[in-house]
């Protein structure tokens, strides 16, 4: 079984679920890929959930051009979010590639963006997250990421797809 | 006597100076000017400045208060408004007039309008440099040293001492011993020196917009400085994740993509106070720009290496934070937490190009 698969039938389970603690759903496939989910809610359709990541074993200690032709890839497969996606920053010292909504969304009232860390220094490869900042206040918050349960499975896919080979 | 010409002139000068000074907050939100600098005059375009004249109107078209009125007699109608059929011009526009300033006058301006305080330098007197003043006259020099009056005026002595002075015909031929030049004399001048370090992050979440604040906002910190210090040190710094030590063009050029850590640009500052800038002879004045977006681990070095060896030996550490389409810096806000502990730690938030008016004044209104 794929980790999309895996993935669903979890959500199947989670049906109804909602809770401001996150419940972390993790599922891991042959290749030693382990996905895990923070959701916040989950009904018959869609989900919520606060941060996703994706732990690829192969990735620990890889190249920094690894992971920018991963960020670059990704960029141009995932486009069905609510903003694209585009590497911001590389950090080849500490191995670390920043990925975020190009643009962000931006309302009268502040910002909100998708924000993917990239990184070969931990277990922890990748991290998805959303972020909101309000004018004129300093600094940011995690939002709760909302997508039905097909986009969720669709990106799960995609991330898979385009983990690079080191 | 000054001649009426020079008195025009001077009136001139004062009404473009009026103008600088009236639209000066233009001017700085504008980074136009900033190319248009020279070594020590800045070209400034301001409107043309017309003499008020009386013209005539068309004949027979009336007008208001001509001839002799009865109580309630409505006021005659002018031409008819209406679409006329002219087209667009293809004529050039009215030229702009550009006056030359010198950059001491733009500070003072600055100055004036912002209220800034005069900075009180430490150190004073602790640094003296050698300067050349030209104050004496020498029987021997360069032909490009002459002094013509006083040549001229020691031909003139020698020829009226040996009755050669033809009034009628008053030709002064100088010889060799006639012959003066101007001269010099060193003077050791004491000198109140400062050295500013900006750095600015150019990691890839700083975009070009971001770059042109901080151009211009640095182009009047620099201005304000150099009026108040006689020997002013400049030094810039650009860093993502990793710090560079660059020349002036570089630091407003550079675009990376790195990751931003703001303590390497704190350990780059630190290096340079270290090697050039004794902080007991220096006052030593450091300016950051970021949008604040630094990689959370980091802040904690940086704050580390603020308190114990910047913030210590500074007359001011201003910290800019511009924002980013993000708009998630939040380095401004770990400073904030230890602001009250320290008066040379001045924190602004530059959220456009409108907002560098403000910020200058933040940053130099403490008068340090």
């Amino acid at each position: 079984m794929s980790l999309s698969d895996d993935l669903a039938n979890e959500l199947t389970k989670l049906a109804g679920f909602a809770s401001t603690v996150p419940q972390t759903v993790a599922v891991t496939d042959a290749n030693q890929i382990t996905l895990a989910v923070d959701f916040t809610a989950v009904d018959s359709m869609s989900c919520s959930f606060r941060e996703l990541r994706l732990s690829v074993s192969s990735l620990v200690a890889c190249d920094v051009d690894v992971l920018r032709q991963w960020a670059q890839a990704l960029s141009g497969r995932v486009t069905y979010l609510l903003e694209n996606l585009g590497p911001v920053e590389i950090d080849t010292n500490s191995g670390k590639v920043l990925v975020r909504s190009t643009p962000p969304d931006q309302q009268p009232d502040g910002t909100k963006y998708f924000e993917v860390l990239l990184e070969s220094t931990t277990t922890g490869n990748f991290t998805l997250r959303r972020y909101e900042s309000i004018k004129g206040t300093p600094g940011r918050t995690p939002v709760d990421i909302q997508t039905t349960h097909e986009v969720l499975l669709k990106l799960v896919g995609d991330l898979i797809d385009t983990v690079p080979t080191p | 006597m000054p001649r009426t010409i020079d008195r025009d002139m001077q009136r001139f000068k004062q009404i473009v100076r009026g103008k600088v000074r009236r639209n000066l907050r233009k001017y700085i939100t504008h980074g136009e000017m900033i190319g248009r600098t020279g070594r020590e005059m800045v070209s400034i375009p301001v409107p043309n400045i017309d003499t008020p004249r009386f013209k005539h109107g068309q004949r027979g078209s009336g007008g208001v208060g001509q001839g002799d009125g009865e109580e309630g007699q409505p006021i005659g109608r002018g031409q008819q408004e209406g679409d006329g059929q002219g087209q667009a011009g293809d004529q050039p526009g009215s030229h702009i007039r550009e006056v030359e300033i010198t950059l001491d006058e733009l500070a003072e301006m600055l100055g004036d309008e912002l209220e800034l305080p005069n900075i009180e330098p430490k150190g004073k007197n602790a640094i003296s440099s050698k300067k050349d003043r030209y104050t004496t006259i020498r029987p021997t020099g360069p032909d490009s040293l002459r002094h013509f009056k006083r040549t001229y005026k020691r031909a003139l002595r020698r020829q009226i001492s040996l009755n050669d002075y033809n009034p009628e015909r008053p030709v002064i031929i100088p010889t060799r011993d006639d012959e003066r030049y101007r001269s010099w004399k060193s003077v050791n001048e004491p000198e109140a020196n400062a050295a500013i370090i900006y750095m600015m992050d150019v990691s890839g979440s700083m975009t070009d917009d971001q770059k042109e604040i901080v151009r211009i906002e640095a182009f009047w910190i620099n201005a304000w400085l150099n009026k108040q210090y006689d020997g002013l040190e400049r030094r810039y710094i650009v860093h993502d994740a990793v710090a560079h030590e660059v020349d002036e063009d570089t630091f407003y050029r550079t675009r990376e993509s790195g990751g931003t850590r703001i303590s390497s640009a704190f350990q780059a500052a630190r290096k340079i106070i270290t090697r050039d800038f004794p902080p007991d002879d220096w006052n030593i004045y450091c300016f950051q720009f970021s949008d604040g977006d630094n990689w959370g681990e980091d802040n904690d070095s940086c704050l580390d290496i603020l308190k114990e060896h910047i913030l210590p030996v500074c007359n001011l550490y201003c910290y800019g934070q511009v924002e980013s389409p993000y708009g998630s810096g939040d380095f401004i806000r770990e400073l904030r937490r230890f602001e009250d502990e320290w008066e040379n730690l001045i924190l602004s938030e530059i959220g456009s190009k409108d907002a560098i008016y403000d910020s200058i004044k933040e940053f130099l209104g403490t008068g340090r």
